[in-house]
């Protein structure tokens, strides 16, 4: 479906110009959002990659504003993994995410120790890598990011994998709000709520499938101080 | 609240928006009242969708024309009272059809 499709159908719920399309696009963007929060991380159509360098002596980097080297990333949801590489290199490096704190990293390094990073942490909107790079080096981010309705109904822009693929879920959550914000009426909002949770679930199994199958850190470090996984592809995996 | 109509791409219906209600100071409104419309990703599309209105007494009127289908327009209607200057807008939300929907 469209995403002017999706617009009809829950405003064939509501009597056709009984509801004002504003309230119609808060109720679907409460819906993507709902779908977006409910994800465990994040949802495939949700996965972005952002390359950046690294600048001598600066350990922190501004996740979602382009200030002082910053990222600019302002929709991003949470972090997958993170990759380095020395200028010029040609060997991505895995750089550890989500495993170490930001007060274990602190014991670990020296406040003045620069060297290629190690380990980064997400610190509320700040990217913070540790050791603190000594020079320029090549990082690429794997990450989620929070998407948005269409910006149109119909062509190009008005589409996307959840309106194309789960416009149900998009429907049942805009309906949940609007029996619940605009109409009052619990009954049926509670109606609505339990399909749309059942929606939920059918996005995580499928979502979750499709991660099953590109999980790389299921796959074992090559060794004690080896950061890069022991198989390549092509080989087989052994653990 | 504004009204909305449903039409065919195809239809060309005259659409006349009366200020005499709004502009109580006023016997006519001005050359510097204007007809607009955006699709519903904010776009300009009075081109398409708009005629360049004409004037009689309090009352503006413009065709509503063309449209791609299955998309949302938001028309806006400006009225400039002659006399006091002053400014009342109309809107009307198109939505543009091919497929019936049924009875509304």
């Amino acid at each position: 479906m469209n995403f002017g499709e999706i617009k009809d159908s829950v405003r064939e719920h509501f009597g056709r110009i009984g509801w004002p399309s504003v309230m119609l696009d808060l109720a679907l963007g409460s819906a993507r959002r709902e779908i977006e929060k409910n994800s465990n991380g994040g949802y495939y159509w949700m996965r972005a990659t952002k390359t950046f360098n690294s600048v001598a002596s600066q350990q922190d980097y501004s996740i979602t504003t382009s200030t002082s080297n910053g990222l600019n990333l302002p929709n991003f949801k949470d972090l997958r993994a993170l990759r380095v590489k020395e200028s010029g290199d040609t060997v991505w490096t895995d750089v550890t995410v989500g495993d170490v704190t930001q007060e274990e990293a602190e014991t670990m390094f020296a406040t003045d120790e620069e060297n290629m990073p190690l380990i980064a942490i997400v610190d509320n909107t700040t990217l913070k890598l540790f050791p603190t790079p000594d020079a320029i080096y090549n990082f690429k981010l794997w990450h989620y990011e929070w998407t948005s309705n269409p910006t149109t109904n119909t062509g190009a822009t008005g589409t996307d994998e959840l309106t194309e693929r789960f416009p149900e879920a998009l429907i049942y959550g805009a309906l949940v709000w609007g029996c619940e914000q605009y109409e009052k009426s619990y009954p049926d909002a509670d109606r609505w709520a339990a399909k749309f949770r059942e929606q939920q679930s059918q996005l995580h199994r499928h979502s979750l499938e499709r991660e099953r199958q590109d999980r790389l850190t299921w796959v074992p470090m090559g060794g004690a101080f080896d950061f890069r996984r022991r198989t390549r592809l092509g080989r087989q995996i052994w653990v | 609240m504004h009204e909305v109509l449903y039409k065919h791409p195809n239809d060309e219906t005259s659409y006349p928006v009366d200020f005499v209600n709004d502009l109580t100071g006023d016997t006519s409104i001005s050359s510097a009242s204007v007809v607009t419309a955006v699709d519903s990703g904010g776009t300009d599309a009075s081109s398409t969708i708009v005629t360049t209105p004409t004037r009689s007494g309090m009352v503006l009127t413009s065709i509503l024309k063309g449209g791609t289908d299955g998309e949302d327009y938001r028309v806006t209607f400006t009225g400039r009272g002659t006399t006091t200057s002053n400014d009342s807008t109309r809107m009307v939300e198109l939505r543009v059809r091919i497929k019936g929907l049924g009875n509304i």
